[in-house]
């Protein structure tokens, strides 16, 4: 009885590792959770498993390696492409309403907002400057400007 | 298990996640577990829904026709999916920013639907802010924000967001981080400031905010035609959607009245030295700067939104000391003031005093 107990237990701490994504090039494994401990870097993409927390840091398994790693390191999305504008913002230049409104839920939303309350936009766009942001997303940062900025930063 | 449908050119369909891929081959995770490489030539479409209707598609066939006519011109038709086992490189990759041969690439994955519904949500709220308060379109100004924001933004694990900052013409101090990455500083909070480091210390703290998913998650339920549509479309046209208003709105309260949770403040608070750490930038900045936001006479919204300053300002130093981070690093308080210098001269006057 007391062996399937802790069979049982070991079982369900498996079952609650959260698995998660490298996507920072700095993740360190580190062997306490501190920002001035030195650890072995993890390469960009690694699944680790997630069985603990503490304040900033993770607690997690990598490989059979049991460790802690940045918070703001690793997330729960896995790899994607990188969003681009580009040119294809200008395939709109005004202020549209979509006649229906799409199925998903957004956590800030669902504060309040039930998805039979979505509002059907009817005008309303005089509330937003896009225009503005479109010129914010055309201004083009190199990854030579950024990599030389970074080399005069050092 | 969330599914991509891939269509493939010579007709039917592939179910499975999306966990890898390279040049030629993406590699998914079939329903029982298995992995299958599907060449890249073989694929039409990766359409990020697992259940498609036959309507949905032939209309997505259909929309590709005019490119696939382009393509078979170029290249052949290629073969059935050969499964393979996913291998995990061993050896650790060289440090580089902007990936390296060991480290696994994302540049070349389709963009995860649910990041293109939060860039969607965070342009429209952004585009809301620029509207209230007028953004300045300064260039050069903008272009050092943004290499500062960027620099700081390259270490954390939103990579596959395009971070983007800006300054909004106010005299209020605050600063805003909407989801997908659009970073929003008032001319208000640059006004306090004097080096690079207090520069980075508030646009770490809202990066934090975006890594960690403060504004909660952006996941899709279901399909629908307005899915089709935005997975056909990138993100980027000015088209604000009714469930987007409705989202924006709330964001704006929290923005302007009701505040983050006090936890996630205190949070982004800590990440953002994590951040400033990882930089090179002097710690001490960050409390320096709060201090300063705290006498300033445009701070009404800030602190009403905020935790207490020196609430702030103690957890910061304690974070600081347990973790045994060192202060000292770089400030770069002439480039920082030499680039608003230029900024005031070439716009003199803000646009509108105060928010509402």
């Amino acid at each position: 009885m007391k062996r399937a107990t802790i069979l049982l237990v070991l079982a369900i701490g498996n079952l609650s590792a959260t698995p998660m994504y490298v996507q920072s090039p700095v993740a360190q494994l580190l062997p306490k959770p501190s920002a001035g401990e030195k650890g072995s870097l993890l390469p960009k993409g690694s699944v680790v498993n997630k069985t603990g927390e503490q304040d900033m840091f993770l607690k997690v398994t990598f490989e059979g390696k049991e460790g802690w790693i940045n918070k703001m390191f690793v997330s729960t999305n896995p790899p994607s492409g990188k969003i681009s504008f580009g040119s294809e913002i200008d395939k709109s230049t005004s202020i549209k309403a979509r006649a229906r409104a799409s199925a998903f839920t957004q956590t800030a939303a669902a504060r309040g907002y039930s998805e039979s309350q979505t509002l059907r936009t009817r005008g309303g766009a005089g509330d937003y400057d896009l225009e503005a942001i479109s010129w914010l997303e055309k201004l083009k940062i190199e990854e030579s400007e950024l990599a030389q900025f970074q080399a005069e930063n050092r | 298990m969330h599914s991509e449908t891939i269509l493939l050119r010579k007709g039917g369909s592939i179910k499975g996640k999306l966990v890898d891929q390279d040049e030629k081959k993406i590699i998914l995770q079939k329903e029982d577990g298995s992995n299958v490489a599907v060449s890249k030539a073989s694929i039409l479409k990766v359409v990020y829904e697992e259940h498609l209707t036959a309507e949905e598609e032939s209309k997505i066939r259909k929309s590709q026709e005019p490119k696939e006519i382009a393509t078979t011109e170029k290249q052949s038709i290629p073969q059935e999916p050969i499964p393979v086992e996913v291998v995990v490189p061993e050896e650790k990759p060289k440090f580089s920013f902007f990936g390296s041969a060991e480290s696994k690439e994302t540049n070349d994955l389709p963009v995860d639907k649910a990041v293109k519904k939060e860039v969607e949500i965070g342009r429209a709220l952004a585009g809301r802010l620029a509207k209230k308060y007028g953004l300045v379109q300064d260039v050069e100004f903008t272009k050092y924000l943004n290499l500062v924001g960027k620099s700081l933004a390259l270490y954390t694990a939103r990579q596959e967001l395009d971070f983007r900052f800006a300054v909004l013409d106010t005299k209020d101090v605050n600063a805003f981080a909407c989801p997908g990455g659009y970073v929003l500083i008032t001319r208000g909070s640059l006004e306090l400031m004097g080096s690079e480091a207090e520069l980075a210390s508030i646009l770490s703290h809202e990066l934090s905010h975006v890594t960690l998913k403060h504004s909660g998650d952006f996941e899709e339920k279901g399909a629908g035609f307005l899915d089709i549509i935005s997975s056909i479309m990138a993100p980027g046209g000015n088209i604000v959607s009714s469930i987007s208003k409705t989202a924006v709105d709330g964001m704006m309260d929290q923005f302007l009245e009701k505040g983050r949770k006090q936890e996630e403040e205190i949070e982004s608070d800590k990440a953002g030295i994590l951040l400033m750490s990882q930089a090179g930038y002097n710690l001490k900045a960050s409390s320096d700067l709060l201090a300063k936001l705290d006498k300033s006479q445009h701070n009404e919204t800030v602190l009403k939104t905020h935790p207490p300053t020196s609430l702030r300002i103690k957890e910061l130093e304690k974070f600081i000391s347990t973790n045994g981070l060192k202060s000292g690093g770089k400030e770069n308080k002439e480039r920082f003031q030499k680039q608003w210098k230029d900024f005031v001269k070439r716009n003199p006057n803000t646009q509108i005093a105060t928010a509402e």
